[in-house]
């Protein structure tokens, strides 16, 4: 019996391709497609596959937090993250939110097959590239020991998608929608968090989003 | 103001090599790759072509890193 799987990508031109690859798989399924990390989350609540295939740079709610989110409806998809970049941070990101796979996008060979052939068995993968630079760094000793931001670690995986939403601009319902939440809880988690961080209001929440690496400058901001 | 109009342009450059350029390349290879699965008299040729796109990904996956990186790493933006 085939693995049901659901791709995750922003871009029509990546999934059709993915598709196409899966296709001449018989023991994978592609059963949907999400363009947005929202749309996925709804996706696996009402279809629960088996597997996911994540793109890590989505727009709104990013890869990672997508994974984190679908794990917490669905503890026993398995989540395989697709990036275009192979620093340590996305791959350590990816691997925290429960990401069982990391594979790098590449134009000449995909390991895609089998990476999910192998997490499809209960295992976990990350592509030779990654893993071949993360020992490098772990043998050189300058792989960091805390994540990014230790300033924020103090605040609960929730907290820190509000937080990075909050800093892209989104108002308090437009975030309630996203993450599925109610919008008085929404208030109240940026509550929680400015006295966690001690910051009074939306532009110092923002400043130190920034500053941490937790977002970056909105695309319009800085084309213009 | 000129310095941050270069910083803003060079970040936009960035973005374009990562939310058009790369796809485009990488979507290119999934299709060669079918190609060379379907037609394996193809493969030699097919195989050429792919490394020469692998260069150019790899190329670009560099260049969009120094230009706009990843927003996981620290201080990124």
């Amino acid at each position: 019996m085939p693995n049901d799987v659901l791709l995750v990508d922003d871009h029509k031109i990546m999934r059709d391709g993915i598709k196409a690859i899966l296709g001449r798989a018989d023991d994978f399924r592609v059963v949907g497609e999400a363009e947005t990390g929202t749309d996925a989350v709804q996706f696996v609540k009402k279809y629960r596959p088996d597997m996911v295939l994540m793109d890590i740079g989505l727009p709104g709610l990013n890869g990672v937090e997508t994974t984190a989110e679908i794990l917490r409806h669905h503890p026993d998809c398995r989540v395989v993250v697709l990036s275009m970049y192979d620093d340590e941070h996305s791959v350590v990101g990816a691997i925290r939110s429960g990401a069982r796979a990391f594979i790098l996008k590449r134009a000449s060979d995909t390991d895609l097959v089998d990476a999910l052939r192998i997490v499809a068995r209960g295992g976990s993968y990350l592509s030779p590239q990654v893993s071949d630079r993360l020992l490098s760094r772990i043998q050189k000793g300058d792989l960091e020991s805390k994540p990014a931001g230790a300033v924020l670690e103090h605040l609960a995986p929730r907290e820190l998608q509000v937080l990075r939403l909050v800093a892209d601009g989104k108002t308090s319902k437009e975030i309630a929608t996203i993450l599925d939440l109610r919008e008085h809880t929404v208030r109240s988690y940026r509550k929680t968090m400015m006295k966690k961080l001690g910051v009074n209001n939306v532009a110092g929440l923002t400043q130190l989003a920034l500053s941490t690496g937790l977002t970056q400058l909105p695309r319009t901001a800085v084309a213009e | 103001m000129k310095r941050t109009n270069t910083d803003a342009l060079l970040r936009r450059a960035g973005q374009t090599l990562h939310n058009q350029v790369a796809p485009a390349l990488v979507a290119a290879g999934l299709q060669l790759q079918l190609i060379r699965m379907d037609h394996p008299a193809t493969a030699a040729q097919v195989s050429e072509v792919l490394d020469v796109l692998e260069g150019a990904m790899d190329h670009v996956r560099k260049l969009s890193q120094q230009l706009a990186p990843s927003p996981f790493t620290p201080n990124g933006s």
